[in-house]
């Protein structure tokens, strides 16, 4: 039986605190009397993945047909899946989409259905290499479809492939792939590796065009959404929500396919990662030690290249599949119930130590503006009913924060750090002031249609994911950042934990409490 | 007389070849063919011709290209040996006036004596005279590079009245030094290719970019000046006299991209992962760019730099001055880009000024004419545009540090890593002068 989350509380015989620091960890003593959270233990993965595929699709909930009978000879199927930013790391071969999609096309195939496409449902993120998505839908699915033009990925910049549904209620602009909208079904292969994953933005996000996109990614969804991984509370949540009703409403027919995977997240040998550090045996103390060591004489384009080759022991635990918004209440339950712990009161500070991974650097470079993001953005927005600091309060994050950016993956980073950053951190400057020029930019538009780069919009939208953050936080900290980079952010930099804490009480007072997010694995706190 | 004499001495010169290309530039002085010497005052005994005391000379990057002997083969016939190098002059004269002076110090027909001048100087335009090694003086281009005249590191040296101009009460001695590289910067700026739309490139930041950037600025006032400054405190300067956007020289081609809104060219879709060496991802060229740049440096990089950001039918104007370089000239053809030289300074047409509101400075142009053989209506000598943009523009500031004549070695160091120590223009000083500078 699984353990919960956990919460600690530290004392002086507390054995210190594992920080991830990009690639590399830091152990640090927190003062006595932080609390430290733990995530719950991994859940038992469901036995048998294919046949609960197989029965999922045979017994849809909500008000939909099983996937056999959606299915008819002569017509045109469309099989949307999530690309490369998830799951996080990449999982073992064969990864859920594989299994999915497998299931899905040899029912396609017993109902004679011929006309079939495959689309990797980018949104505005790079496309995917022919390696990820071999990797993402195993050789059978690509050597079948990949030869024929069949396996695609959406493009957000193709006006002869977009189409304009209608405006919602809000005047949100609906605008997705014309092959997905103009399919019999539309059938969408999902992973579910955080809440805010799933649902109506599987569609209404991943397979939309900037016109759409941008009415929710901006920075007033961004402070409206408290947290953006709650759906109830969630502005982002809201218009995605709008949109895929109106998607629905305009005849689009999606058969959603969603799953929940456990926080079993790093393999054995890094076993020392998942497990709390009075817990440590030997072994992992071994490997914790042979691991610093040897990464710290490691040049660090190895240390990247040796920590995205980790293929993460993720598991599926549940599969649910139909109408988009009864199985998305199932597969929010069951994401909670991997990764939710009740938290009982706010922190001044609030600490947390990034890996070398976020959604958005896959096989990539963790930019400053990704660190931003994954710490203010996706760590710091892990909460439901308040955030895990109190407004006016400190994050401190621990993490490299090198300037270093990957040219062909994220160009336009490079001229928002070099030009907007240098100019203003306020995100609705910046938005008012660059979005559009970015978005429109034709060589930006250029990359992300031919190349492997992130949209010219991108790093916009990863700024605005920090505006609840950056609007409810007093100081945010870089320990151990690369300082010119961390000034650019507009952040302060610490080389050690007690002068961070040292800066940290000249926002929050002398004897400021603390909360540690010993994540990932990741984990959800209810902060009551 | 003191004075830093440069001799033909080729040992020396590969010494200080060697010896430079190590330690970097200014750090080869003591084992250059440049020595600290007594020498006998220069003579000149031809109409024209007087004598200036030194009361400041200012250290030119061609200064410090010929102790570094990385200077360019090409001036060996037109250079007479041994020379007093120095020719950013300002001098007092010692004809009874007791005249503060700065010195055009093109050694053209007029100071030559040859009558009829070149076609060049009988249009005022003295830098590009084809008589540099005929007439009544020995080869040089200018002085600080002939054997007759004597040059600036000295304590005196001779003139003729032709390349004199007063200075003005209000810029001091040592500012005064700025006036010759600005003329330079003047006359780059003044070629015709740059208008009001254009935006204009500049690289480097040191004494030539940032006169260059006040020129454009003041003269011209195109729509974008953009200038790429390797150090923070020369992205300030450039700022503050007129550069609209200062960047570093490695993000300088994705600035001008990101002005113009063009495309970049370059290894931009490998699927290599984890491109993070420190060039990978700088495109190499832009689809688009500046109209045109004006090239400070005059190195490979520099000039590949250039092309790379100019647009295609734009203009390089090269005003640092060059020597041998290794560029692949391919963008050049396939961009039919021009690439022009600015050399010195002469005179200016100013129908080419184009900065609405702009006075030229009339006082001073009448003290030239006076001397000069044909002015013509609408023009003006560059020297009297310099003098008045260092006025308006408080160029004198640039001058960062001044040496003792005798200190030349820490002084040519100085130079060298100027911008290292957050300086601009260095000056040597004689020592007489030098006291008096102190006591003033």
């Amino acid at each position: 039986m699984p353990r919960p989350g956990f919460l600690l509380e530290v004392e002086s015989s507390s054995p210190p605190t594992l920080f991830w620091h990009g690639e590399g960890f830091r152990l640090e003593r927190l003062p006595v009397g932080s609390r430290v959270l733990y995530p719950p233990e991994p859940l038992k993965a469901l036995e048998n993945p294919r046949g609960a595929i197989r029965e999922a699709l045979r017994s849809p909930v909500g008000d939909a047909k099983p996937l056999e009978d959606l299915l008819f000879a002569d017509m045109k199927l469309t099989i949307a899946f999530d690309d490369v930013s998830l799951p996080l790391p990449a999982m073992k071969a064969p990864d859920i989409r594989q299994m999915v999609i497998e299931e899905v096309l040899e029912i396609a195939a017993r109902k004679g259905v011929d006309d079939v496409v495959l689309i990797a449902a980018l949104a505005l993120h790079r496309r995917m290499t022919d390696e990820e998505l071999r990797h993402c839908l195993g050789s059978r699915v690509f050597d079948s479809f990949s030869p024929h033009g069949l396996l695609t990925q959406h493009d957000a910049e193709d006006p002869d492939n977009l189409v304009h549904l209608g405006l919602t209620s809000q005047g949100e602009d609906v605008e997705i792939n014309r092959r997905a909208a103009e399919s019999d079904l539309l059938v969408y292969v999902n992973i579910n590796l955080v809440a805010m994953d799933g649902g109506h933005k599987s569609v209404a996000t991943g397979l939309a065009s900037y016109k759409s996109i941008k009415h929710h990614h901006n920075p007033q969804t961004m402070v409206n959404s408290k947290s953006f991984m709650d759906q109830h509370h969630s502005e982002l949540h809201s218009s995605n929500w709008r949109m895929g009703r109106l998607i629905a409403k305009s005849g689009v027919k999606v058969f959603q396919i969603e799953t929940t995977l456990n926080t079993n997240t790093f393999p054995e040998n890094f076993g020392f990662l998942q497990k709390r550090e009075w817990e440590w045996e030997l072994k992992d103390r071994l490997g914790f030690i042979g691991a610093s060591k040897l990464l710290g004489h490691t040049p660090r384009r190895v240390a990247r290249s040796v920590f995205h080759s980790i293929l993460s022991p993720h598991a599926m635990t549940s599969v649910s599949a139909g109408e988009v918004e009864a199985v998305h209440e199932i597969t929010t339950a069951n994401v909670l119930k991997q990764q939710n712990i009740d938290v009982e009161g706010q922190s001044d500070i609030l600490t947390m130590g990034l890996p070398y991974i976020c959604p958005y650097n896959v096989n990539s470079i963790m930019n400053p503006i990704l660190v931003a993001c994954l710490g203010l953005g996706y760590f710091f927005n892990m909460y439901r009913g308040r955030p895990l600091v109190r407004q006016g309060g400190v994050v401190i994050i621990s993490h490299p924060t090198k300037w270093e950016f990957h040219p062909v993956h994220h160009p336009s980073y490079i001229d928002f750090f070099e030009e907007v950053l240098a100019d203003t951190t306020d995100p609705v400057s910046i938005s008012e002031r660059y979005e559009e020029r970015y978005a429109t930019d034709p060589w930006y538009r250029h990359l992300y249609r031919t190349s492997y780069a992130y949209h010219g919009v991108h790093p916009f939208y990863m700024w605005y994911w920090c505006a609840h953050a950056l609007d409810h936080l007093s100081q945010v900290i870089i320990l151990g950042g690369e300082r010119r980079s961390v000034e650019r952010l507009g952040f302060s930099c610490a080389s050690t934990l007690d002068d961070a804490l040292e800066i940290a009480r000249h926002y929050v007072g002398s004897s400021p409490s603390l909360t540690h997010l010993h994540s990932p694995p990741v984990l959800m706190a209810n902060v009551t | 007389m003191r004075a830093l004499v440069f001799e033909r001495n080729l040992p020396r010169y590969g010494l200080a070849r060697v010896f430079s290309s190590v330690s970097g530039s200014g750090k080869a002085v003591s084992k250059s063919p440049l020595s600290f010497q007594n020498v006998s005052p220069p003579s000149v005994d031809k109409p024209g011709w007087e004598t200036v005391d030194v009361l400041a000379c200012g250290i030119c990057g061609s200064d410090l290209a010929t102790v570094d002997a990385v200077a360019s083969r090409y001036f060996e016939d037109i250079v007479s040996f041994p020379f007093i190098p120095g020719h950013e002059i300002v001098a007092r004269r010692r004809n009874g006036s007791g005249d503060r002076v700065v010195i055009e110090s093109v050694l053209s027909c007029i100071p030559r004596g040859i009558d009829p001048p070149c076609k060049y100087c009988a249009t005022g335009d003295n830098g590009n005279c084809t008589n540099l090694f005929l007439g009544s003086i020995e080869p040089g281009l200018q002085i600080g590079y002939c054997r007759s005249s004597g040059g600036g590191f000295s304590e005196s040296l001779c003139v003729h009245g032709s390349q004199l101009y007063s200075i003005p009460d209000d810029i001091g001695d040592l500012e005064a030094v700025i006036i010759e590289p600005t003329a330079c910067s003047i006359h780059a700026v003044l070629t015709g290719h740059i208008s009001r739309d254009s935006t204009v490139g500049v690289l480097g930041a040191g004494t030539l970019g940032l006169c260059v950037t006040a020129a454009l600025r003041s003269l011209i006032d195109p729509k974008t000046v953009l200038v790429s400054a390797k150090y923070d405190f020369q992205a300030g300067l450039a700022r503050k006299l007129g550069a609209d956007v200062v960047c570093e020289p490695g993000s300088l081609v994705r600035t001008v991209r990101r002005l113009g809104s063009g495309f970049a060219l370059g290894s931009v879709k490998s699927t290599d992962r984890f491109q993070n060496s420190p060039k990978s991802g700088v495109p190499k060229s832009l689809s688009e760019g500046c109209d045109v740049v004006i090239d400070c440096l005059g190195t490979s990089d520099s000039i590949s730099t250039a092309m790379s950001i100019t647009r295609p039918k734009g203009t390089i104007i090269m005003v640092g001055m060059p020597a041998r370089v290794s560029v692949d000239l391919c963008p050049l053809w396939h961009r039919e880009i021009s690439l022009i030289g600015s050399y010195a300074y002469g005179q200016e047409d100013l129908s080419k000024v184009l900065a609405p509101g702009f006075e030229p400075p009339g006082s001073t142009y009448q003290v030239f004419t006076q001397v000069s053989r044909r002015p013509q209506p609408k023009m003006v000598r560059t020297f009297d545009l310099a003098i008045d943009l260092v006025r308006k523009s408080a160029l004198g500031a640039l001058v960062s540090a001044s040496y003792p004549l005798e200190r030349y070695i820490e002084a040519f160091e100085h130079a060298g890593e100027s911008a290292r120590r957050r300086g601009v223009k260095i000056a040597l000083v004689p020592t007489r002068a030098k006291k008096q500078e102190e006591t003033n």
